[in-house]
């Protein structure tokens, strides 16, 4: 069974494990509501603004910005040995805004807000995967 | 608006209270107020108790407020537990006045209280970071500090905030912090030694970030009909407002600004019939200095992207355009979870009543006060202003 992420602490229902498994072939997933068209990145199994289930598959596409980043340099215990890393928030499709780890940074050049990324999956050890932004 | 007064309050001393339990903390600030009440008998006055308490996992307690009202002789009473994240404070306030103004009880007393430092500071930022969303933001490790460190990066990027501007923020507060005698951290720093200790989290440094602390305060909220029996010289709650934000911080369209203190600022001063410009003194959630900077903005002391000047200029010290935290506030005083939004509401009831002179950081004449509590990143905000 695939996982999200570095850790996780909630139980795995049967929706995140589709999501890691589209990450496996390459594919990261957002929804969008069938009924009233919102939609959602990271994804989401229900419609907030509607209340609909009916929730369709949508494709993130590679190229996106920078918005923010910082570097962790005193981390939780769940990533002890990990600091420092850079957690950032990414924007793609025009608008959708996710939450991830920036690797491949040479410069501050890369770290310019604003900057063109690409996001990534990565696999993990112990059968993790994960979404990550590289700069572009 | 004055229908609702607090005619009492009390405080424990905040800090690494290793000689003390989350009871014996409730139980010190309970002690307190009773010692400074002008007239009023807990036994025979109090009709429930509304205790906040953040987080269980800290302390170790389940259901926390059965063990404090055993504590502090209010078994047999009404009480309710209540719980914003670092709003627990302002919760239990508004839930108390809620309780008053509905009719339903006269006179309520809240006690706000945490036991943070029982576990490691590693555990302590590991149980934080599991505020962010456990499933799309926790994978990756980001601290609380984190959170607001994606703000402060954005903020420097888009207003040409600075480094210098965050470290006045917290020299400021520590300068305060020193003259208050219940602050964890006694010590005034320099800009030099702010501006260079450790990062925690880019651009936040060790000084950008306030305390894991020990702590509790509580307060008396009553029916204004019944305040003057009580004392001379209450306070009243004079607006009460709150708003809530995205979970993900990454789906809020602005990162520099708090959508939920927006609304909650807007609706506070609706309701007491003031604006930014009339407020004396602000005890704002100076949870990080970035978080001091947009509560100036938020709240109106200076236009969206000028937060960081009003720190520089040292606006916010007493005798400046408005005194903020001059009890040290997070910063120097200490962040104890369920207790902040409470000991707000101590500082400014002690301000507001001209007892804090001994102390050398009284504002003089200070006639409102407003008190700004954020829980998480802005998914919980209580704003409330208090009057003479
Ligand atoms: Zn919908």
């Amino acid at each position: 069974m695939k996982k999200f992420g570095y850790v996780s602490v909630e139980h795995y229902v049967p929706f995140m494990q589709e999501f890691a498994e589209e990450l496996e072939k390459g594919n990261i997933i957002a929804t969008k509501c069938k009924t009233c068209g919102t939609e959602y990145f990271p994804p989401r199994e229900e419609c907030g603004n509607c209340y609909s289930t009916d929730m369709e598959k949508i494709k993130i596409e590679p190229e996106g910005t920078l918005v923010t980043y910082t570097i962790i340099h005193v981390p939780p215990e769940s990533h002890a040995n990990m600091a420092p890393y850079i957690v950032a928030v990414g924007e793609f499709n025009n608008g959708l805004r996710t939450m991830a780890h920036l690797v491949g940074v040479t410069s501050m050049d890369d770290l310019k807000v604003g900057r063109k990324i690409k996001i990534v999956v990565q696999k993990l050890e112990n059968d993790r995967i994960v979404y990550k932004f590289v700069p572009a | 608006m004055n229908d609702v007064a607090i005619v009492a309050a009390g405080q424990s001393k905040f800090g690494k209270r290793t000689d003390a339990g989350l009871r014996n903390l409730a139980f010190e600030a309970v002690k307190d107020l009773v010692e400074h009440a002008d007239n009023i008998s807990l036994k025979e006055d109090i009709d429930a108790t509304v205790i906040g308490v953040a987080g269980d996992e800290f302390n170790g307690q389940g259901a926390p407020a059965a063990v404090l009202i055993d504590e502090i002789g209010m078994v047999g009473k009404p009480t309710i537990r209540v719980e914003s994240a670092c709003a627990t404070g302002t919760a239990a306030i508004k839930t108390a006045y809620s309780l008053v103004k509905s009719g339903l009880h006269d006179t309520v007393l809240v006690v706000g209280v945490e036991k943070m430092t029982a576990v490691s500071t590693a555990k302590a930022t590991e149980l934080m970071a599991r505020a962010g969303d456990i499933r799309w933001e926790y994978p990756f490790g980001c601290t609380f500090p984190g959170f607001y460190a994606l703000m402060a990066t954005k903020h420097m990027e888009e207003y040409g905030t600075t480094k210098e501007m965050l470290s006045s923020v917290s020299v400021k507060n520590h300068f305060y912090g020193a003259k208050n005698p219940k602050a964890h951290l006694r010590k005034e720093i320099t800009l030099e030694e702010a501006m260079n200790s450790i990062m925690i989290a880019h651009p936040l440094n060790l000084y950008d970030c306030s305390l894991i602390s020990d702590g509790a305060a509580a307060v008396v909220v009553t029916k204004a009909d019944l305040a003057k029996k009580y004392t001379d010289t209450p306070i009243y709650v004079r607006g009460i407002g709150s708003g809530s934000d995205t979970m993900q911080i990454s789906r809020r369209p602005s990162l520099t600004s708090l959508t939920g203190a927006r609304i909650a600022a807007q609706a506070a001063y609706k309701m007491a019939g003031v604006g930014p410009e009339d407020i004396d003194l602000a005890e704002v959630h100076d949870c990080f200095t970035i978080a001091e900077i947009i509560a100036y903005e938020d709240l109106g002391f200076a236009k969206p992207g000028e937060g960081g000047k009003l720190a520089l200029e040292g606006q916010t010290y007493i005798g400046g355009k408005v005194a903020v935290n001059v009890d040290g506030g997070l910063k120097s005083k200490g962040h104890p979870l369920g207790a902040t939004g409470v000991s707000q509401a101590y500082e400014i009831f002690r301000q507001l009543r001209g007892e804090v002179a001994s102390e050398g950081r009284q504002v003089d004449g200070a006639e409102i006060g407003l008190s700004h509590n954020v829980g998480q990143t802005g998914q919980f905000v209580n704003v409330i202003i208090y009057g003479r």
